[in-house]
């Protein structure tokens, strides 16, 4: 029977070495003994057709040879949630790192340092390709191990809801739909900030053709660029972990401290806004924007360092108000 | 909802299966006069299920195997172990039970279904 041979050849190639010969074996015979009863019912041997649809039955020698295996996945149902949310994240973690920050950057300031950075779609994939298959190597021998030394089984087993972490108090977490706005929104206002340092119409809008930005602006790109970027980060946190406190805290400190210094280094700089020619309306309209600009830095200065103050006094708060009669109180009233 | 059923009929299956062939090999069968024997009764196995099956169920100790000549060709022929047999038992008891509490759900009036599922 060339086909019989044919099947079991190509069932053989998906069979582990060491038990080839045996379920090869096997098989033919079964095989066989199947073919010997219809040839004995029909009174004839059975033609390439009918051995064909016999041969069917056992399904595609893929499969067939996958039923013998004792294993037949990569990382396993309980692995399987751990790695896909590592992924999701770390995915998340490189398009921000190599694809939006580069590509900010390249736009606003293309001679800038920010644009040294590798083409970010380039780098994009030359990270992501390696971090897939490292992670996926990783998370596959760490599924394999677990399951020969049975970890899984005896870290469940020995599972008690006592040792599950107590309910958040954070209050009710905001909306997914809503959080997801406000890391479209912080996207939106970082790429709008720091395009608008190059495309000046963005700030200044018609006035552009009488006034323009100083150059004390480029001293400041790199802390916008720092600033912009934990916006972004903190937005991102509050969509995937909400709630993650700690970290939104601290983007908060570093948003606000930061905010006030760059307020309150800008103002001090002197002129923000510069005549294009010197002209009356030009100087008129530019002195007009440089005290606009002082007051409302110095205000933002103030309302920022405000907000640091009290975010620090928060901080400090808590740590004194901590402890288990604490803790059980925040418990009983989430 | 079509391809619903053959998954669920699978899993129904499954368990089923097993106990039907450590059942059906208490008395000797190689793998052919096997399937022939439970499609007879009426339970129909593919090839590619209760072959490796029956590798399955040798691996974990249920089942003895050993290649014998007959009619003059080679054949491996298998019937349950000791092991085997204690489980066969252990299991028949497990799925009369189920079926038993099965019998009883269905007998059970619609209505007094549904007041019991909302009682608890």
């Amino acid at each position: 029977m060339d086909l019989l041979d044919r099947y079991l050849h190509a069932v053989k190639g998906y069979l582990p070495p060491a038990q080839q010969a045996d379920i090869v074996q096997e098989l033919r015979e079964n095989i066989l003994a199947q073919v010997e009863e219809k040839e004995n019912s029909l009174g004839r041997a059975l033609n390439e057709t009918e051995q064909e649809a016999l041969l069917r039955q056992y399904g595609h020698p893929m499969v067939l040879a996958s039923r013998y295996g004792p294993r037949r996945y990569l990382i396993g149902p309980a692995m399987f949630p751990i790695y896909w949310y590592t992924l999701k994240m770390s995915l998340g973690i490189v398009a921000l790192v190599c694809l939006l920050l580069p590509a900010v950057a390249l736009l606003v300031a293309p001679g800038h340092a920010g644009s040294q950075i590798m083409n970010p779609l380039g780098s994009f994939f030359r990270v992501l390709a390696p971090m897939f298959t490292v992670m996926t190597l990783v998370f596959a021998g760490m599924d394999y191990f677990m399951e020969k030394s049975r970890s899984i089984e005896k870290w469940t087993a020995a599972w008690s809801p006592r040792s599950l972490p107590p309910v958040p108090s954070g209050g009710p977490v905001p909306p997914r739909s809503r959080r997801v706005g406000e890391l479209i929104a912080s996207l939106a206002l970082g790429a709008w900030w720091l395009l608008a340092l190059k495309y000046q119409f963005l700030i200044l809008g018609p006035t552009r053709g009488l006034i323009r930005l100083s150059p004390v602006w480029a001293w400041f790109y790199i802390p916008f660029v720092i600033l912009v970027t934990v916006g972004i980060a903190q937005s991102y946190i509050s969509l995937v972990w909400p709630r993650a406190k700690a970290s939104r805290t601290a983007a908060d400190l570093v948003k606000t401290g930061g905010g006030a210094v760059v307020c309150l280094l800008l103002a001090r700089s002197g002129d923000l806004i510069e005549p294009v020619v010197a002209s009356a309306p030009g100087n008129g309209l530019a002195a007009i924007y440089n005290t606009g600009f002082v007051v409302g830095l110095s205000i933002g200065a103030l309302v920022s360092a405000a907000q640091f103050s009290l975010i620090l006094l928060r901080i400090f708060r808590q740590r004194g108000d901590g402890g288990f009669v604490a803790s059980r109180k925040t418990a009983g009233t989430a | 909802m079509n391809d619903l059923f053959p998954n669920l009929r699978l899993e129904l299956r499954r368990g089923c299966l097993i106990l039907a062939v450590l059942a059906q090999l208490r008395e000797e069968h190689y793998g052919y006069t096997l399937r022939k024997a439970l499609a007879d009764l009426g339970l129909e196995i593919e090839e590619n299920t209760l072959y490796p099956l029956l590798r399955r169920l040798e691996t974990q100790g249920l089942l003895v195997s050993e290649w014998r000549e007959e009619d003059k060709r080679n054949k491996r022929f298998y019937r349950l172990s000791a092991e085997g047999g204690v489980m066969l038992k252990q299991l028949l008891e497990e799925w009369s039970s189920i079926n038993a509490s099965l019998e009883r759900v269905l007998r059970m009036p619609l209505d007094q279904t549904v007041s019991s599922a909302g009682r608890s």
